[in-house]
C-alpha cells in the first residue's frame, strides 16, 4: 500500500479543522512548511493521482486535469485538498488558470513563496 | 389584489413592501438589495440600454455571475423590452478556452444585440464575438442617472431565451414569453405554497431554469425574501447551504437529484452542531433521476438537523414548459412505488410485484400542476393506458414559444401544442412516475447535454474512425447522477497509441465543449451497434462499454 506525504498531512489534522499549515503554533510548524514547499511537485501528483484514481505515475507535469476525466467538481475537489494542505485560499477567480499539472505546481510555488 | 401578469409588474408589486435579496460569498460580504432598490436598478440598466440603441425584442446575452450585477442587468433586459439570454459566466473549471468556445456558441445561436458582463470577462469577450455584438460591463449599464420610463409589457412578447445545454456544449434557445413565465410562476407559488412571508434560499446558478425561474423569480413574483449564495461556493463547502438555510430559517430551497447525494456524502456523519432544519418546509428535488434510496438515506441522516421526510417535494419539469411540469404534495412525504422490474423493463407496464420477484422503487413526481396536462403517449402518439410506459407529453399555459431560429413545428410534434418531451413514464392515480428516456440525453448534475455535439467533435479526430463513436450517460449511484462514457471504433490504419489517442479525444471534447469524459473505451471497427439504416444505437453501446470498461481504462491509462 502506498503512503504518501499528504496522507501523512491529512493524519495530521487538527481536531479543530484547521488549516494545517496555518494552524500549527509550534517549532514544527516551520518544519512543515519547509517540507510543504519543497514537495509542491509530489503533493499535487498525489492529490490529482488519488482524485482521479489513476497510478502516480501517469500523473505527469504535461497532464492536464481533464486527460484523467477529472471533471469540474473533482476539479474543485483537487482544489479543496490543496487549499487545506498548504493553508492557502485559492479563489474562484484563479481556477480557470490550473488546467496542466504544472499550471497548479507553478501557482502553488508562486502563492508559497510571496505569501 | 390581481395576480401580476408579468414579473415586472411583480417586481413593482414587491418594491412596495421591505422585502428582497441577500447575496452572501461575494468578496466583501454579505449584500442586501430590496426589491424596490432592484426595481431602480432595472429602471437605470433599460434607460442605459435604450440610449445604447437597445430596443423591444433585441436579444441580450447576459454573461455575469450570481450577484447585483445579474440582478440589475436581467431586469433592466425586461424593462427595456429586450430578450434576455442568461448564459454561464467563467466560474471556476472548465478553464478559459471552453469558455470562449461556449460563449462563441451562444453569440452564433442566440445572435444577441448585446452582451452583458463584468470587467474580469471583457478580454475574455473579444476573440468569442461577431462583430455587431456591443459589450458592455453591468457596471457602466447601472451607473446611469436616470430612469427609464415605465412601459407596460404585453405578455405575448418572449421575455428570455433559455439555453438548454447550462454550461457548455451547442445549446438550444427555449423562448419563453412573460405569459407562459408568469403562468408557471403563479403555478409553481401555488404547488409549492410560497407566499409574501416564505423565506427562498438557493445557490443554484442563476443561468440554469430551476435557478432563475424556480428560485430568483419564484421569489420576485411572491415578493418573498431571497438568500442566493454563490454556486462554486456550495460546491466548495456544501455546509454553506445548510448553513444558510439555518440562520435564515428558510422555508424553500430548491436543488436537482445531484446536490442531496453531493451534501449526503460530504456532511456524513460530520459535526453539525448549529445546524438547523426544522424551518425547511419545501426541498424541491428534481432535473434528473430521483433514487428512492437517496430519499431515504438524506432524511435518516439529517433527522437530527430536524429535516423532515415530508420536506422533500420530488418534482418534474424542463426549460420547455418554462420549468415546472408537475409537483408532489406539499406536507405529504414523497410517494414510493414497488413494482416488477421485469414487467417494466421488457413490457412497460407497472404492476406490482408478485412475492419472489425482483422489485424496481419508483418515486412519484407527483400530479401536473394546475392548469398543466400531462399526457402518455404510444409510439404512434397515441394516449395510452393507467400503468403503461409511453413518452411523456406537455401541454398547457406555461410551454414555451419554439427554439430560437427553428420552426415551431420542430418543438411541437403534436396538434394542440403538445410537448413531447423524451422522457418515458406512465400515470397512476393521477401522479407522474419517470422510468427513463427515449430521447439519448445525457444529464450530468441537472444540466443536458446531447450526445451529438460530443460525438461530432470526436468524429473528426486521427486515429477514430468517422461516425463511428458513441457517447452516453452512465449512471453513478454513489454521486446520483451520470458521468459521460464513450465508445470509440478506431481506424485500423492509425499509428495512435490508445493511450495518446483518449488524451487527445478528451482535450478535444474539452476545448469545444467543456465536458470531461469519464471513461473511454476503444474497439476495434465494426464493434459500434447501429440500425440498418445506420443510426448509433448508443443504449447498446453502452452496454458494451459497461462490459469492457476496466479493461478499457486500464488500456487507457
Amino acid at each position: 500500500m502506498e503512503y504518501s506525504l499528504s496522507q501523512q498531512v491529512v493524519l495530521a489534522k487538527l481536531p479543530e479543522g484547521q488549516h494545517c499549515a496555518r494552524g500549527l503554533r509550534s517549532p514544527i510548524a516551520s518544519l512543515w512548511e519547509a517540507a510543504l514547499k519543497s514537495n509542491v511537485a509530489e503533493l499535487v501528483t498525489d492529490v490529482v493521482a488519488r482524485t482521479a484514481g489513476v497510478p502516480h505515475e501517469k500523473v505527469r507535469p504535461g497532464s492536464r486535469l481533464v486527460d484523467f476525466g477529472i471533471d469540474s467538481i473533482q476539479g474543485l475537489e483537487v482544489v479543496i485538498q490543496l487549499e487545506w494542505i498548504f493553508g492557502i485560499d485559492i479563489p474562484d477567480q484563479d481556477l480557470p488558470k490550473l488546467d496542466s499539472v504544472k499550471d497548479v505546481i507553478d501557482y502553488l510555488q508562486l502563492r508559497l513563496t510571496t505569501e | 389584489m390581481n395576480s401580476p401578469r408579468t414579473v415586472l409588474e411583480a417586481l413593482d408589486v414587491a418594491g412596495s413592501v421591505d422585502r428582497g435579496i441577500t447575496l452572501l460569498g461575494g468578496r466583501g460580504g454579505p449584500e442586501s438589495l430590496t426589491y424596490a432598490a432592484l426595481g431602480q436598478l432595472a429602471s437605470r440598466g433599460a434607460r442605459a440600454l435604450a440610449r445604447r440603441g437597445i430596443k423591444a425584442g433585441d436579444r441580450v446575452g447576459l454573461v455575469l455571475p450570481t450577484g447585483v450585477d445579474f440582478l440589475g442587468s436581467f431586469f433592466a433586459c425586461l424593462k427595456a423590452g429586450a430578450i434576455a439570454c442568461p448564459a454561464s459566466p467563467l466560474q471556476g473549471f472548465p478553464g478559459r478556452s471552453a469558455f470562449r468556445q461556449h460563449l462563441s456558441n451562444v453569440v452564433s445561436l442566440v445572435g444577441p444585440r448585446a452582451l452583458i458582463t463584468d470587467a474580469d470577462l471583457t478580454d475574455e469577450l473579444g476573440g468569442a464575438l461577431a462583430s455587431g455584438v456591443t459589450v458592455l460591463t453591468a457596471n457602466e449599464l447601472l451607473a446611469e442617472e436616470a430612469l427609464s420610463p415605465s412601459i407596460s409589457t404585453d405578455p405575448q412578447t418572449i421575455a428570455l431565451i433559455q439555453l438548454t445545454s447550462g454550461t457548455t456544449g451547442l445549446p438550444r434557445g427555449v423562448r419563453i414569453s412573460h405569459a407562459a413565465l408568469a403562468s408557471n410562476l403563479r403555478q409553481i407559488a401555488a404547488a409549492t405554497h410560497i407566499h409574501r412571508d416564505s423565506i427562498m434560499v438557493s445557490w443554484l446558478p442563476l443561468f440554469h431554469d430551476m435557478g432563475l425561474v424556480g428560485s430568483l423569480l419564484t421569489s420576485v413574483f411572491m415578493g418573498c425574501k431571497l438568500v442566493l449564495l454563490r454556486p462554486t461556493g456550495f460546491l466548495r463547502d456544501p455546509r454553506s447551504w445548510l448553513g444558510a438555510i439555518t440562520e435564515f430559517r428558510a422555508t424553500h430551497s430548491p436543488a436537482p437529484t445531484f446536490a442531496y447525494r453531493y451534501v449526503l456524502t460530504r456532511l456524513q456523519g460530520q459535526d453539525l452542531s448549529g445546524i438547523d432544519l426544522s424551518s425547511w418546509q419545501v426541498a424541491w428535488i428534481g432535473a434528473e433521476p430521483i433514487p428512492a434510496d437517496l430519499l431515504a438515506a438524506f432524511c435518516s441522516e439529517f433527522s437530527r438537523c430536524g429535516f423532515r421526510r415530508e420536506t422533500f417535494l420530488p418534482c418534474y419539469g424542463m426549460a420547455e414548459a418554462s420549468l415546472a411540469v408537475t409537483f408532489s404534495p406539499v406536507g405529504e412525504g414523497y410517494r414510493l412505488l414497488a413494482l416488477d422490474q421485469e414487467k417494466l423493463l421488457r413490457e412497460g407496464r407497472a404492476v406490482s410485484p408478485s412475492t419472489g420477484r425482483a422489485a424496481t422503487v419508483l418515486v412519484s413526481c407527483g400530479p401536473p400542476l394546475d392548469g398543466t396536462s400531462v399526457s402518455i403517449l404510444s409510439e404512434h402518439q397515441q394516449p395510452v393506458a393507467e400503468r403503461t410506459v409511453g413518452e411523456v407529453g406537455v401541454s398547457g399555459p406555461s410551454l414555451f414559444s419554439g427554439y430560437h431560429g427553428e420552426s415551431e413545428d420542430e418543438a411541437f410534434l403534436l396538434a394542440g401544442r403538445t410537448f413531447l418531451t423524451g422522457d418515458l413514464g406512465f400515470m397512476l392515480d393521477g401522479e407522474l412516475y419517470i422510468t427513463g428516456r427515449k430521447k439519448e440525453l445525457i444529464i450530468v448534475r441537472g444540466q443536458n447535454h446531447h450526445p451529438m455535439e460530443i460525438e461530432s467533435v470526436v468524429s473528426r479526430l486521427p486515429g477514430v474512425r468517422e461516425g463511428k463513436v458513441a457517447a452516453f450517460g452512465v449512471y453513478q449511484p454513489e454521486q446520483s447522477t451520470q458521468t459521460i462514457g464513450m465508445l470509440v471504433e478506431r481506424d485500423r490504419t492509425s499509428t495512435h497509441d490508445a493511450e495518446g489517442l483518449i488524451t487527445a479525444l478528451r482535450r478535444a471534447v474539452y476545448e469545444e465543449t467543456g465536458l470531461s469524459i469519464h471513461g473511454v473505451v476503444l474497439v476495434p471497427p465494426g464493434t459500434i451497434p447501429h440500425t440498418t439504416s445506420g443510426k448509433i444505437q448508443r443504449s447498446r453501446a453502452r452496454e458494451i462499454f459497461l462490459r469492457d470498461e476496466t479493461a478499457g481504462r486500464d488500456q487507457a491509462l
